[in-house]
């Protein structure tokens, strides 16, 4: 009986345990997420301010993001992927 | 006689025995949890924060004199502030006042890895190295010079403040 406890305690803490590494990762994908939202509304920003300061076309890299920023809009992607696109 | 209710040596060896598991499996947990997580701020978070901190109305950052070691800037008060390429390997990228002031802005740079380029009056192009390999960049967008006016001119729009400064071997400016 005592027995059935203890190993019964011990899968309680197991599965809290695994509660917190599950939750843990979450968070790194949600900073993940968020750091790049960061960087590619930067150079988004970046981008738009040179055509605004009288460039005709701009192109920014960064990391694994290129911006490229005419008079009809920014585009931000990563790879051949469209991360982020504004336009006027 | 009527035996008392109690455990045996063999349940006090299990609860030991479980209790040394379930220590052992929490230190495990916390080790890997914290090698794999760094849950403070990342170096392009604090990097960011940074260039928002040079770019912001609380400021209203000018750009002053750019020398071999230093990017001044000049705020909305006057006063002067620069960041400099640091000599000591473990110092952070620092904000610093001419007269006095220090505020950290970025950590963990490596050692002569913060650059700069003046691209036109009011842009400069920053880029910094931090220790975890990463390299970051920004154009920073500084508010534009104020113009110089002679005093004939009678435009009001303009000021009568001018954006040249001099600078004395201390690294003070004076607006002329």
């Amino acid at each position: 009986m005592m027995a059935a406890n203890q190993l019964l305690a011990l899968g309680i803490i197991s599965v809290a345990l695994a509660f917190l590494a599950v939750n843990v990762q979450a968070l790194k994908t949600q900073r993940y997420q968020m750091e790049q939202a960061v960087i590619v509304n930067r150079l988004a920003k970046e981008a738009s301010q040179e055509i605004r300061d009288g460039q005709n076309q701009v192109i920014l890299t960064r990391a694994d993001y290129t911006a490229l920023g005419t008079k009809a809009g920014v585009q931000v992607k990563q790879g051949a992927k469209v991360i982020l696109e504004v336009r006027p | 006689m009527k035996q008392r209710p109690a455990f045996t040596l063999a349940d006090a060896i299990l609860g030991l025995g479980v209790l040394a598991v379930t220590v052992l499996l929490i230190q495990l947990a916390v080790n890997l949890l914290n090698r794999q997580t760094n849950l403070s701020l990342g170096s392009e978070t604090t990097w960011y924060q940074a260039i928002n901190l040079l770019e912001s109305d609380r400021y209203d950052f000018e750009l002053g004199m750019i020398s071999t070691y230093r990017v001044h800037f000049v705020d909305k008060a006057g006063r002067r502030f620069y960041l400099q390429r640091e000599k000591d390997s473990q110092a952070p990228l620092a904000l610093r006042g001419v007269d006095g002031g220090y505020l950290p802005l970025v950590f963990h740079v490596q050692h002569d890895s913060f650059q700069w380029r003046k691209l036109n009056d009011h842009e400069i192009y920053l880029t910094v190295t931090t220790n975890d390999h990463r390299r970051h960049e920004a154009i920073v967008q500084l508010k534009a010079p104020r113009q110089c006016t002679t005093d004939g001119d009678s435009n009001p729009n303009v000021s009568h403040e001018c954006n040249s400064f001099q600078f004395d071997i201390f690294g003070s400016a004076k607006r002329d």
